[in-house]
């Protein structure tokens, strides 16, 4: 396996190719939202599953690609993740999960459903790498950068979620 | 009758609790010494570390919320108790308890009055009480001086019993009692099955999300305070794997995602499962993985079994095999 783990590990232009990989990714998923029946289906059932329902989408079917999908990007992360370390255990991805809900609440998907996108989640996650490795690099220990993150991530969702002029967002 | 009884939603936690047990004692058969008092005893301490949170999870979820911050206020309010525990336990219990109740009483507050979902509140939640913990420790591990109280916590009560035990499960007793004799156990049903209705029928929907989060974080608290006191350490980063058991022993004590199902007893049979399940493994030199795959797949099968169309297309099934 070590010239795939290589190949993982290099760099283009000075990308490194993990990261050309999750754009690939991110922009494929964000065609198959934007302009496949499938992508239509997604939002329709997250509005109301109800009335996906009654007006006879394959609800079904919709939620099991879904959670297919889910469950294939998450293998794919955990295999960029031990591309990168080498190595593989359970303690790798400690913490990974409560990152990615913030990252996408972050991003404003909406976590009744029904609205959000992957661009947004991009930008979600991207604002909380940005800011981890910001207080890293002005020298602050990661107890400060836990709560610090955690302060930013309460803000910004208070700043989406609240209701303004009477209507909800 | 029987059926009725088994088919009951309600009376579910119990037969599974009945099963898994049966399912424990059955190596008792060819293994000699099985059945001691240890059994009991680690089944028991496993369900002091799990149930307090279990419990107050299981509040949020009964009204329709989820509280994410239970793991962190569990973690933190351990850091608190050994901090202000080595001035005296009581203290450190108290400093605990009441850190949980305002963390939880704000979180409650802003779910309540901003009209914002809890699961973003709280992950906010979870995210800062873990910084605090890594603050207020410094990173790094907290010892109890006094580890006389630790022994005493831990020390067997009855052979199978210990004071964190007795507190748990009378902590239990008492939320299933107002939940069965007052008002408030048909408030918190009614606000989780439709909080429209509950609130034109004169339930007052506010004070309850708020009390319901300030029970949640407070009982997480006291759970993480004792645990800590008993482990006679704490660090920020020891005790914040309590959720996912919280929410397996929730669902599997009969409390629905969705709210306005589920009772006290049946959150207690859902964790004695999980903790007879662990007690009886590890007795039997299981690896460390098989109580996850024991767990998964009875929440597995619950949740099949639990599922709302599920007796409605079996029966179409049913319906179409005597057909053909």
């Amino acid at each position: 396996l070590e010239p795939q783990v290589e190949l993982l590990n290099s760099r283009y232009f000075g990308v490194p190719s993990n990261f050309i990989v999750f754009v690939v990714i991110a922009a494929a998923c964000q065609l198959l939202l934007s302009f496949t029946p499938f992508g239509r289906r997604v939002y329709l059932v997250g509005s109301g599953i109800r009335a996906a329902e009654a007006s006879g989408l394959p609800v079904t079917s919709v939620i099991f690609f879904v959670y297919a999908l889910a469950g294939l990007l998450a293998a794919v992360a955990g295999i960029l993740l031990a591309c990168r370390f080498h190595q593989a255990n359970m303690s790798l991805a400690s913490g990974a999960d409560y990152d990615a809900i913030a990252a996408v609440l972050v991003g404003g998907t909406a976590i009744q459903g029904g609205h959000g996108s992957v661009l947004r989640t991009v930008c979600g996650a991207a604002v909380l790498v940005v800011l981890q490795n910001v207080l890293l690099l002005h020298g602050f220990q990661e107890e400060w950068r836990y709560l610090i993150t955690g302060l930013v991530v309460l803000f910004v969702i208070l700043a989406y979620y609240t209701p303004i002029s009477g209507s909800r967002s | 009758m029987m059926r009725a009884l088994v088919l009951k939603p309600e009376n579910r936690p119990y037969i599974l609790l009945f099963m898994v047990a049966v399912a424990v004692l059955l190596p008792a058969l060819w293994i000699a010494d099985y059945l001691g008092t240890s059994l009991a005893y680690s089944t028991l301490q496993a369900l002091s570390a799990v149930g307090l949170p279990a419990l107050g999870l299981a509040l949020t979820m009964l009204i329709g919320e989820f509280d994410l911050a239970l793991a962190g206020v569990f973690g933190l309010a351990g850091c608190i108790a050994i901090l202000f525990g080595n001035t005296h336990p009581t203290l450190g219990i108290c400093c605990a308890v009441l850190f949980g109740f305002g963390f939880g009483s704000v979180q409650g507050t802003m779910i309540a009055f901003m009209k914002i979902g809890s699961v973003p509140i709280t992950l906010g939640g979870l995210l800062i009480s873990t910084g605090l913990a890594y603050l207020v420790t410094g990173n790094r591990s907290l010892s109890l001086n006094d580890i006389d109280f630790s022994l005493l916590l831990n020390d067997p009560l009855f052979g199978v019993f210990s004071i964190r035990s007795i507190a748990t499960l009378s902590i239990f007793f008492l939320a299933a009692l107002i939940f069965k004799t007052t008002r408030l156990g048909r408030d918190l049903v009614a606000v989780g099955s439709d909080r429209r209705a509950a609130l034109t029928s004169g339930v007052n929907v506010r004070p309850l999300i708020i009390g319901s989060f300030a029970f949640s974080s407070s009982l997480s608290a006291l759970g993480g305070a004792l645990l800590s006191l008993g482990l006679a350490s704490a660090s920020p980063s020891e005790l914040t794997d309590i959720l996912v058991p919280a929410i397996a022993a929730s669902i599997l004590g009969g409390i629905t995602l969705s709210g306005g199902r589920g009772a006290p007893l049946g959150v207690l049979s859902g964790v004695l499962v999980l903790s007879a399940l662990r007690s009886g493994l590890n007795a039997i030199a299981a690896p460390p993985f098989a109580h996850d795959m024991a767990t998964g797949a009875i929440l597995f099968t619950v949740a099949i079994i639990d599922a709302p169309l599920l007796h409605d297309r079996l029966s179409l099934v049913r319906l179409l095999g005597s057909g053909n």
